[in-house]
């Protein structure tokens, strides 16, 4: 027969669970809490190369300008996809500060990612073939050390020095 | 080494042969192919001796166990890679995209900091597990138990951090659940109080044994420790350093900052402090023409500082440039800027920034450094009592400490 989890436990876990939802898909819903989170998407156009809540150009002739646009449309109370379409038809795919998730653009999130498990699957073939290999040869004479009383060495060296 | 020194040479021709749009791309010039070629020959030189010299290159180690002070330095190295990797995944996106799809995309701040900050906490894990490590094989008891400190502090630390009200300034009150970069900021932080901890345990563990074995005290116990291996333990306060680093970068999710035009006792409130305009003025100078403003800064109701941000043209050149005033403290930069006069009521526009604890990154630098200059001291011999007969005593020479 299959044990019952204990309530508490499983009640925890609903809760851990709930939370993380909770955390996961809340956004900012709040105005000013929006215009940043989408201000901090956007970039300024002056050619600083800065994000646009971010661009400290002194007398940019740019950002005061896009920053009431985008204060206006949240305002309005544009969703954040309608917010972002105005602005790439007004100045152009680079005014989105990272690339989109869709098409091609994909493949800009998705590389590094890929690159580090590809990494990791090299690194775990390293491993096993450096495990793999026959220990080195010892000059006549010397025995060496394996199994417990290896262990045993290992053990009284912890506890010397406290390792 | 190869790929380092390529690596470096390929961003300079980026930038500087104008192929990915940079403030260093001042030099329009024929360069580009010269440097091309530069980098075409480099590379086919390392592949040539590398293809010459790949039988001795190649490592004879044997791994013992996977939890193990070698693996987590492979691991280290492979999250180092996968780093550099994605810098350089970026910056020539845009123009893969312009490639593919015809139009360029920005590749800025955004992208970095979902797909490198993971990556990133993951090396401070490893910064704080590292020293747990032993050579060749750690048991899960001993890493277990070396571990428990370091993880109750990181936690207590979160805890803290995020039950405090923010009304407390710096780091305090981060609510994790409110952006995700306070989420960052809060790992962060607990991280970099795990790298201390356990560097600070480190320390403790070793001059302990040498404490229990000469009967010295615990602080004098600790130096000999380092100058017995200043190496190792340089390395350990070189990784403290960057934990303070790391403290200090976490604040950047707290930045503001404030843009008012300010008349004769105009105000403007930016966090705990208060400005007051007290007055402001313009001069002539054989050099330059200066603007500037007069600030008194309050904080709790009490003036703490005086600011004179400051705008200057310098005739010679025709070039303008700000003179910002900064008042910094461990907890916070109060950065003022005087950006110009409002050409229809001449009054002054002023721009504030509060920037926590950006002073942590200078301490951690200073750290980083201190460290370094630790390690490059070579290391003092360990004393080795040997029992050797008494009329060879006179001839034993002290063993210097290996790492």
């Amino acid at each position: 027969m299959k044990p019952k989890p204990n309530p508490i436990v499983r009640r925890a876990l609903q809760c851990a669970a709930l939370a993380a939802a909770v955390f996961a898909f809340s956004g900012a819903s709040d105005p000013s809490a929006r215009f940043s989170e989408l201000g901090h998407q956007l970039m300024c156009i002056c050619s600083c190369g800065q994000i646009l809540l971010e661009c400290n150009h002194v007398g940019c002739p740019d950002s005061d300008m896009m920053r009431n646009e985008l204060m206006a449309a949240v305002g309005r109370g544009d969703s954040d996809s309608l917010v972002e379409q105005a602005f790439v038809q007004k100045y152009g795919p680079t005014v989105l500060a990272a690339p989109t998730t869709t098409g091609f653009d994909r493949t800009a999130w998705i590389m590094p990612f890929v690159a580090l498990l590809a990494g990791c699957g090299i690194l775990v073939y390293i491993v096993r073939s450096w495990r793999n290999r026959p220990a080195p040869a010892l000059a006549d004479g010397i025995t060496p050390v394996r199994g417990p009383e290896l262990d045993q060495f290992r053990e009284q060296a912890e506890k010397e020095t406290d390792v | 080494m190869f790929a380092s020194f390529w690596l470096a040479i390929l961003g300079t021709f980026l930038t500087r042969s104008g192929i990915i749009s940079s403030v260093h791309a001042f030099a329009q010039s024929s360069i580009g192919p010269w440097f091309a070629w530069f980098l075409a020959i480099t590379f086919a030189v390392f592949v040539f001796f590398f293809a010459l010299n790949h039988k001795h290159l190649r490592s004879e180690h044997k791994l013992e166990a996977i939890v193990s002070r070698e693996s987590s330095f492979m691991f280290n190295n492979l999250l180092f890679c996968a780093l550099c990797f994605t810098v350089l995944w970026g910056t020539w996106f845009p123009k893969i995209s312009e490639w593919v799809q015809g139009n360029k995309v920005t590749v800025n701040a955004p992208f970095y900091n979902r797909v490198a900050i993971p990556v990133a906490l993951l090396l401070i894990i490893l910064t704080a597990i590292g020293p747990l490590l032993a050579w060749r094989k750690t048991s899960f008891e001993s890493l277990r138990r070396n571990f428990k400190w370091p993880t109750v502090g990181a936690v207590i630390a979160a805890v803290f951090l995020m039950i405090t009200p923010p009304s407390w300034g710096g780091a305090f009150g981060l609510r994790p659940w409110v952006d995700i970069s306070y989420f960052y900021s809060l790992m962060a932080i607990s991280l970099a109080v795990m790298v201390t901890l356990t560097i600070a345990s480190e320390f403790y563990r070793g001059g302990r044994v040498i404490s229990e074995k000469s009967g010295q005290g615990m602080f004098a116990s600790m130096v000999q420790l380092t100058h017995r291996n200043t190496r190792r333990y340089g390395g350990y306060i070189v990784h403290f350093g960057v934990a303070v680093v790391l403290i200090g970068l976490a604040g950047s999710a707290f930045n503001q900052d404030k843009e008012q035009e300010m008349a004769y006792g105009d105000k403007m409130a930016i966090g705990p402090y208060t400005l007051v305009c007290r007055s402001y003025t313009s001069d002539e100078f054989p050099n330059y023409e200066a603007e500037w403003a007069v600030l008194d800064v309050y904080k709790d109701g009490r003036q703490i500082d005086q600011l004179t941000p400051e705008r200057r043209f310098y005739k010679a050149s025709q070039q303008t440039s700000t003179m910002p005033y900064i008042r910094s403290s461990l907890k916070e930069d109060l950065y003022v800027v005087y950006e110009g006069l409002n050409p229809d009521n001449g009054h002054p526009i002023l721009k504030a920034h509060l920037n926590p604890l950006v002073m942590w990154i200078w301490l951690g630098v200073w750290i980083i450094i201190g460290g370094t200059i630790l390690a490059l001291v070579p290391n003092a011999p360990a004393p080795v009592v040997v029992p050797v007969p008494a009329r060879r005593l006179e001839h034993a020479a002290p063993v210097p400490a290996g790492d």
